[in-house]
């Protein structure tokens, strides 16, 4: 069973590993991955849904633009998501669903202020099982 | 592969021009044999290489003993390039525009925090009044004419409306305001992000903290800087925050086509850049100085909110407290500067990212106070270490642009940091030392534990071993927020 996202290590900041059986899958895991970083996944209850349009000119950026476009709804609306639905994607551009809640720190353990998602080591592969892989690190 | 290195003074190490393609100058690293040992294990040093490769790049493409690996220019790097013909990047100044520090000396001194209820009382103050960590949100309502304002006029707007005195202004590097900022050059997102952050702390390895004057190196100096001996002083730690992050994010992408536009050919896309005269180039710096000036906005702002709450906790009032601000430095910025270059005069644009500007003595710059010393360089330690107060030296002037070393830097990552503070407080560790520290994150003191930096006393050991900044006093702390 393949992880859908895992942390990598680098010295100053916090990398992501995140895999998937389609590119909208494997962007889907990524995501949750980076709302992992600030907040218990669990911890985060499923009220209210906001929607995300991003593009780029490869799919590469196309997977900073989205997680750059989550790291903008989350600080200006205090919002934390864990589920994403891609109602369209493609290889530049994308629209998605993300639902949680707003964020309360009465109930929430945050951890992590994300800043950017970086193009550094940035990639993006299809192994021969098939399988979508993403490696991306972000500034923290 | 391994990177060729030669030593090239007692503290002075080289990257030869002939390592890589394209490299027009050499780069040029200052640490000891113990830091280079953590040095080699990241990848700084080639880091430091690809800079060297950046158009217009004069004498060498530096790094001070703190370097690890940031995103293009190595954390602890100083690049100049011409301003005539040269380049700016956005990778060369970091997501944290104008991340600095800022410290305050107070009349109090460290016996008045002898008993420990009091200083609880001041540490618990300072974490309930100021804003920190994720999802914060400022006191302040700004609407847009006030974000304009303070984007253009930075410490001097938190001035104009309460928080703080001209003399303030007078004791901040730039006196708080790069001119040239043109919020028009400033994207909605990025006005989005800071709309709500003027004033929060952030979190990470921002924080704010008290400490006292444990050891005193250079007795004029310290009396210049207005230091005595166990003086209590108030620390801050922080940037421009999301604004700041926007900017960096929205410009790596404009640099990035003029990259190509311009044809320069880049080693790693996080160096993108332009032309300092091509529109990209001067779009980036009026905007960029928007950041700067932000953030100087936010360390003014935050140093009025931890003086009401040290007024609050303790029962005292301002004038017993007596803080005022001794000096604030940026440590990731870029500014237009004028330097020496083979015997020739001539303006320069300086990337300092995770460097502090260290200008010597008789600089125009500087304030008339601290004219003949040289410029106060803060470097915050970790949490439960100490934090120095250093000089600026002509040294610094002759061989780094007049720059030196920003902080410890880090040798773990934040997850190997988790891995071996697994099972322990670190808050209970720090109390067995006397030092209080809340954190506002979960993770926050365990990612920060002392362990994760690199020994701040061997960092400042070799500036000051290397002429190109002299220690003058020694910072332990006893209290310590973080967001």
């Amino acid at each position: 069973m393949v992880r859908p996202y895992q942390r990598i290590d680098t010295t100053a900041d916090v990398g992501l590993f995140s895999s998937g059986a389609t590119p909208q899958e494997m962007f889907v895991n990524t995501a949750k991955g980076l709302f992992s970083l600030i907040v218990p996944l669990r911890q985060i209850r499923n009220r209210c849904s906001h929607e995300a349009r991003v593009e780029a000119q490869t799919l590469e950026d196309l997977l900073v633009a989205w997680l750059n476009e989550l790291i903008f709804i989350h600080e200006t609306e205090g919002l934390i998501f864990r589920h994403f639905t891609m109602t369209f994607m493609d290889e530049k551009g994308l629209v998605a669903v993300c639902s949680g809640e707003h964020i309360d720190t009465k109930r929430h353990k945050l951890m992590a202020e994300v800043k950017a998602a970086t193009y550094h080591r940035l990639s993006v592969l299809r192994s021969p099982d098939g399988l979508w892989h993403a490696r991306v690190i972000l500034d923290v | 592969m391994s990177i060729p290195i030669e030593k090239i003074g007692p503290f002075k190490y080289q990257i030869p021009i002939t390592y890589q393609e394209g490299m027009r100058v050499p780069g040029i690293f200052y640490c000891d044999e113990t830091l280079l040992e953590s040095i080699r294990r990241d990848e700084s040093l080639q880091q430091l290489a690809n800079a060297a490769t950046l158009p217009g790049i004069v004498k060498a493409a530096l790094a001070m003993p703190d370097m690890h690996f940031g995103y293009g220019l190595p954390i602890g790097g100083v690049v100049a390039t011409s301003v005539k013909d040269g380049v700016v990047s956005p990778g060369g100044v970091g997501f944290d525009i104008n991340c600095g520090v800022r410290i305050m000396g107070t009349s109090l001194f460290r016996k008045d925090f002898m008993n420990k209820e009091r200083l609880e009382k001041a540490i618990m103050a300072l974490y309930r009044h100021v804003p920190a960590g994720v999802g914060s949100k400022s006191k302040l309502k700004l609407n847009s004419k006030d974000q304009r304002t303070l984007l253009e006029r930075g410490s001097e707007w938190a001035v104009s409306r309460g928080y703080g005195s001209q003399s303030d202004l007078e004791h901040t590097e730039a006196r708080g305001r790069l001119d040239g900022a043109n919020p028009d050059l400033v994207s909605q997102r990025a006005y989005d992000r800071g709309k709500d952050q003027q004033g929060t702390l952030g979190s990470g390895n921002h924080f704010m903290e008290i400490q006292y004057v444990s050891d005193i190196y250079d007795l004029e100096a310290a009396r210049c800087f207005g230091l005595a001996q166990d003086q209590i002083t108030v620390m801050i730690h922080s940037g421009s925050r999301g604004l700041g992050h926007q900017i960096c994010t929205d410009y790596l992408s404009v640099m990035g086509k003029a990259a190509v536009k311009y044809g320069i050919i880049l080693p790693d896309r996080q160096l993108a850049c332009a032309p300092i005269n091509s529109p990209e180039g001067q779009r980036y710096l009026g905007a960029m100085r928007c950041a700067a000036n932000y953030a100087w906005g936010n360390r003014q702002c935050l140093m009025h909110w931890a003086e009401e709450a040290i007024c609050r906790g303790l029962d005292i009032s301002p004038k017993e407290l007596g803080m005022a601000l001794i000096y604030d430095v940026a440590h990731n910025i870029v500014k237009m500067e004028r330097h020496k270059i083979d015997g020739q005069e001539m303006e320069v644009a300086v990337h300092r990212k995770g460097a502090t500007r260290a200008f010597g003595p008789g600089h125009p710059d500087l304030p008339a106070e601290y004219r003949k010393t040289g410029q106060p360089i803060l470097i915050p330690g970790d949490m439960g270490t100490c934090s120095y107060i250093l000089k600026g030296t002509q040294r610094a002037m002759e061989e780094t642009f007049g720059s030196t070393c920003h902080g410890a830097g880090r040798v773990l990552s934040r997850n190997a940091a988790l891995k071996a503070s697994k099972g322990r407080s670190i808050a209970a560790e720090l109390a067995e030392k006397g030092i209080i520290a809340i954190a506002a994150g979960r993770e926050t003191l365990r990612e920060e534990m002392p362990e994760a930096y690199k020994e701040i006393s061997s960092v400042v050991g070799v500036v000051h071993d290397a002429g190109i900044a002299l220690k003058v006093a020694r910072l332990k702390p006893v209290g310590v927020i973080k967001g």
